[in-house]
């Protein structure tokens, strides 16, 4: 059996300004994306938990419910990249670990303002000097305000000074604002956070006699990765794309060397791009994905180049452009079966796949795409682009030079 | 039991070949020295070992197989070579397929209990342990005030005209700067130094040049009559504090989970707590990584007062009516107190308090007790108590039991701390008296090996003690001054394998280096996948079902070239797993994605080999050389492709940490069985193929 027949040139090359302009509109959009994503009306990168932090609740479900109902109703209420995590605990079934990206920041005006009301450091006509507070620190996630008071607090003074604050609510139980210590004044007010607000959608969606009254804990959580991590895969991407050069220019040829480059960042960058204008999140796993292509997408564009490579002198005397057609061709068939499996083993995932599974699949899947798609749209051009502009006179002169020696030895 | 067998089926197997090559004098070789492997490999089954048994068996069928007249030798040897990485790599994933299968897929005893490692799902696959610290930022806290408070008697040393230069003051200086001035840098509050002048006249001498030094860091008051100042770290530089202390912390127990191996853990962070998610579900392993985690293993070097002999005078005013700890009692020894004037060694007798464990208590709980009792006596300033374990033996078997603690007199000031050791490692003993024995090697850094060796140098003959955690590891005495910034912690216990465990585990947690503040479990949890368990199973449905229908397409497309590829295909997964499981690493999302892209790049080798061939037949070859040919052309690609793969994967490993390491290897295992199968294994199947065919037969290749 042939997918293609044999023999046949298909002329790749008639489309290529069209699909240069896509190619260097797409990494111009991507770059742009990264960098000032969220202006213009552009969609912005959605870094999640991974990299940003964000809210973690535990909740204990008063009745059997499954993780892809609770996810589904995260979903349906705002919350679309909720990670829905079981507890195996023997005391207590139906428990879950939810975390969301969002988080309550408290940014730096509505800070001032909790400040004043705090009389932090202030010694006005409604600041006495007992309730003047020393430290006034909001937690991270928005959902803790420490306090620290000169002298004994007044709790329920606290509370009603909040209460003029906009913008803030206090969580409803007894004991908010609570004592911390004594000896140190200080004091701990509990704010409604994005957790709370998690829990209360998933109570409408799900039913109050699901969902209790309150969460066992809730909870702002730091990053797993920061950008330690992104810069470190960054930083050894750079260092891999150089040795790759070094490689391509000693195994094949110097003209070859940034077209494989050029490719393999065009395809990382790319994805990004596509998955940032999809709204999806990036996370660990993204790294993961990208990763991946750039494997793929390097394996991809040596094996088209090896044929390259080969036709070159087996075409004599054909431009370099034939031969690339040639040479595209003749691959149509293997690059169409390389790329099905790992697509077709990703489109699995993406389909029953759920949250980071489907980002993951999905991300292979457009990253297989376009580095099959660089291979010949991108690669090759470049390639011809340099073999052209900087070869071309050291190619027509290579030949001449032995065969009038030749001559002249004849005679 | 099943030893027993295979001592005897390679004994059987080895005189057969031993008879065979007798018989058969062209083989001889071949069948000769696969009876001498089938003998070890007999031995090696009678002495249960079982690698060796596997690696001479292979070698014995190896042997066997060399002497068959079976195609050529070299085709002969590439199949034994590839028999013998399907055996291994069967043998490594067989317990991890019957744990995976949940016990379907039957695993005899012996192989489990001889096969060790297993492929773990990740995290994110399976789930598992979740623990959750609380830094005691106190601790740290307490610790910087400490270090203002050398500060700040230094520098009252200078102001009150005692003490000048850079160096720090002496102890008589200290001694001297007493009887001026009170400094107090209380126990129970942490962040507070009090300083009160014996004489109100000294007051200018706390002035603003004094006060600037610490005026940054420090909020201070003055009592009305002008004696006393209370300083108190501002609240700003707490948050400080807190905050690094917490993120070194993560950082700490990072490097110390990534050393233990376990790649696919994850930490963070949360206010004052810091979060571990290790994945697995073994329970001994678990434990292995909480000890390991929680040790703060903060070492110091702290010096022996053995001048006063503080225990005596409260030895004699003893009655029997003074309230003492259960099992208290005091004891005398003999210390060394450094060199006389001819270089003579100078002792002293001096009394030490000893507390004997009662038999329904931890050795923590004793500690605990003797520690209340010592905080009830009156101890110099700048001293404390240390406290060791030691140890009864029993004479008969020379085991060994925790007895009790008794007391060594510190001089508090820490001379080298953890954070001046640039590396410490494990190391056995090398004396005649005590093989089996080991002890920790610490190399200091140049500043700590410099301190080092001043201190040894001008305390020969006396002792000091090092001291983990709070407890003393060992006091030995000075003997020479010790230049190179090398020292050595011998361990308590006596028993090698106890000994070996400690050395190992205290080995790794100097390495990672010591947490900036003392960490408690706070909550443990055991948690599920976070992706969710009916999306992993679709999921992992559908992309065997994906890759069928791609193994299926293969078969289609090129008929029995295809079913050829893929057996590599399979067979490059299947090894792929093994090697993995041989590493014990953990299988996550990224792992995957690792794999997918390895398996793509197997199938990709295949094609191009098979369209190769194609190609020649094409040419009107005959089969055995298309195939010949065929492979020769299609390796350059298939080389350069997975060189410049490998090339990524190995500067990834290099310079990633955690999941993109974890990924890295993964793809570097891959790319390596990938061709291996795509070169290797899939050229044993063709050539077997081709030479039955024939000259003038045709390779239908679809």
């Amino acid at each position: 059996m042939q997918l293609f027949p044999v023999g046949r040139i298909y002329d790749f090359w008639a489309q290529r300004r069209l699909f240069f302009v896509v190619s260097f509109g797409l990494t111009f959009l991507s770059l742009f994306l990264l960098a000032a994503g969220g202006r213009y009306r552009l969609p912005a990168p959605q870094y999640g938990t991974d990299f940003k932090g964000g809210t973690e609740i535990e909740v204990a479900f008063l009745k059997d419910t499954s993780t892809a109902e609770i996810r589904k109703a995260a979903k349906e209420s705002g919350f679309p990249a909720a990670e829905v995590i079981p507890v195996d605990d023997p005391k207590t079934r139906n428990r879950f670990l939810l975390r969301v990206e969002q988080v309550s920041t408290i940014d730096q005006a509505k800070r001032t303002e909790i400040e004043r009301a705090l009389c932090y450091e202030r010694h006005t006509a409604d600041c006495p000097p007992e309730r003047v507070s020393a430290e006034v620190k909001p937690s991270p996630g928005g959902d803790k305000i420490a306090i620290r008071f000169h002298a004994a607090p007044d709790l329920n003074w606290v509370r009603d000074r909040l209460a003029s604050v906009r913008g803030i609510e206090l969580r409803a139980g007894a004991n908010n604002p609570s004592l911390q210590s004594a000896r140190d004044n200080r004091v701990e007010v509990q704010l409604k956070s994005k957790g709370d607000q998690l829990l209360d959608a998933l109570r409408l969606r799900l039913g109050a006699d699901r969902v209790p009254a309150q969460a066992l804990r809730v909870e702002w959580i730091g990053p797993k990765a920061g950008a330690q991590l992104r810069d470190a895969a960054v930083q050894s991407l750079a260092i891999a794309l150089i040795f790759i050069m070094i490689y391509i220019a000693f195994r094949f040829d110097l003209r070859f060397a940034p077209g494989a480059v050029f490719s393999l960042a065009h395809d990382a960058i790319g994805t990004v791009g596509i998955l940032i204008l999809l709204g999806r999140e990036l996370n660990l796993i993204t790294v993961a994905a990208v990763l991946t292509i750039v494997g793929y997408s390097v394996n991809d564009t040596v094996v088209v180049y090896d044929r390259v490579r080969e036709n070159i002198p087996r075409l004599r005397g054909s431009s370099f452009v034939h031969i690339i057609n040639a040479s595209i061709s003749e691959m149509l068939g293997r690059t169409i079966l390389t790329s099905s499996t790992v697509v077709m083993s990703m489109l699995a995932f993406f389909i029953w796949g759920t949250g980071t599974l489907k980002d993951f699949s999905l991300s292979l899947i457009i990253g297989v795409i376009l580095g099959t798609y660089s291979s010949i749209y991108v690669a090759l051009p470049l390639t011809e682009w340099l073999d052209r502009r900087f070869f071309s006179k050291m190619q027509i002169q290579k030949p001449k030079a032995p065969i009038r020696k030749k001559a002249e030895a004849v005679v | 039991m099943v030893q027993t067998v295979l001592q005897y089926v390679f004994a059987g197997f080895t005189a057969i070949l031993l008879a065979w090559g007798y018989i058969d004098r062209a083989r001889r070789t071949g069948f000769w020295l696969g009876a001498i492997a089938g003998a070890c490999a007999a031995t090696a089954a009678h002495y249960d070992g079982f690698w060796p048994l596997v690696a001479f068996g292979l070698f014995a069928f190896t042997g066997f197989v060399a002497g068959l007249k079976v195609v050529d030798l070299g085709w002969r040897m590439r199949f034994c070579f590839v028999t013998a990485t399907v055996v291994l790599g069967f043998l490594s994933l067989w317990p991890t397929m019957e744990g995976m299968s949940g016990g379907k897929f039957k695993c005899p005893q012996y192989i489990r209990d001889h096969v060790t490692f297993r492929l773990v799902a990740g995290l994110d696959l399976r789930g598992g342990l979740r623990l959750v610290y609380t830094v005691d930022v106190g601790e740290a806290i307490r610790d910087k005030r400490d270090r203002y408070y050398e500060d700040m008697r230094t520098a009252l040393a200078k102001g009150f005209g005692l003490h000048s230069g850079e160096s720090r003051p002496t102890e008589d200086v200290y001694q001297k700067l007493r009887n001026k001035v009170d400094i107090e840098a209380p126990r129970d509050d942490a962040s507070a130094i009090k300083l009160s002048l014996k004489d109100a006249a000294d007051a200018p001498k706390v002035d603003a040049r004094f006060l600037d030094q610490f005026r940054a860091d420090l909020a201070y008051s003055q009592s009305p009559d002008g004696k006393t100042f209370s300083f108190r770290i501002k609240d700003r530089v707490e948050s400080q504090i807190r905050d690094r202390a917490v993120g070194q912390a993560k950082e700490i127990i990072l490097r110390r989970v990534d050393e233990l191996g376990l790649r696919e853990a994850a930490v963070s962070t949360r206010d004052e707590d810091i979060i571990v998610e290790v994945p697995g579900e073994d329970e001994s392993n678990f434990q292995h990584i909480r000890d390991i985690i929680s040790q703060t293993a903060r070492l110091e070097f702290k010096l022996l007062d053995d001048d006063t002999d503080f225990f005596g005078p409260i030895a004699k005013a003893v009655t029997p009516e003074t309230p003492l700890p259960e099992g208290l009692q005091f004891n005398r020894e003999v210390a060394p107190v450094g060199l006389d004037e001819n270089g003579e060694q100078k002792t002293k007798q001096i009394t030490y308090a000893y507390l004997a464990k009662k038999p329904t208590e931890t050795s923590q709980q004793a500690l605990d007790r003797f520690r209340e009792w010592v905080a009830s006596l009156d101890i110099p300033p700048d001293r404390e108590i240390g406290f060791e374990l030691s140890y009864d033996t029993d004479p008969q078997t020379l085991k060994e039991t925790e007895a009790g603690w008794r007391t060594f007199l510190l001089k508090s000031r820490a001379e080298v701390t953890g954070d001046q050791i640039s590396d410490a490692q494990a190391a056995p003993d090398q004396g005649q008296n005590n093989l089996g024995q080991w002890h920790v090697q610490l190399q200091f850094t140049d500043q700590g090996g410099n301190i080092f060796e001043r201190i040894t140098g001008a305390n020969i003959k006396r002792r000091f003690a090092i001291i983990l955690d709070k407890r003393i590891e060992s006091a030995p005495v000075i003997q020479t001054r010790i230049p190179g910034g090398h020292a050595q912690i011998t361990l308590g216990s006596s028993d090698p394998e106890v000994q070996l465990r400690d050395a190992r585990k205290l080995e790794l947690v100097l390495r990672s280096g010591a947490l900036p503040a003392p960490i408690t479990p706070s909550n443990e949890q055991r948690i599920g996948p976070s992706l969710g368990r009916d999306a992993v199973k679709l999921g992992v449905q559908g992309a065997f079902g994906g890759g069928l229908i791609v193994l299926f397409f293969m078969l289609i497309y090129y008929h029995r070239g295809g079913l050829i590829a893929d057996i590599a295909v399979l067979m490059n997964l299947f090894l792929q797993l093994a090697v993995l499981c041989s590493f014990n690493a953990s299988m996550t999302l990224p792992g995957i994605a690792g794999l997918a892209l390895t398996i793509g790049m197997s199938v990709d080798c295949n094609v191009l080999i098979n369209e190769r061939i194609r190609d020649e037949l094409r040419e009107g070859r005959s089969p055995r050389a298309a195939v010949e040919v065929g492979y020769s052309r299609a390796f350059s690609a298939i080389i350069d492709g997975h060189v410049t793969t490998l090339i990524s994967g190995i500067i990834l490993a290099q310079y990633g940490t955690g999941p993109i390491k974890g990924f890295a290897v993964t793809l570097i295992v891959g790319v390596i069985a990938s061709v291996f199968t795509g070169v290797m294994v899939s050229r044993v199947m063709f050539d077997l193929w081709v030479r039955g065919l024939g000259r003038t037969a045709k390779l239908n290749l679809g």
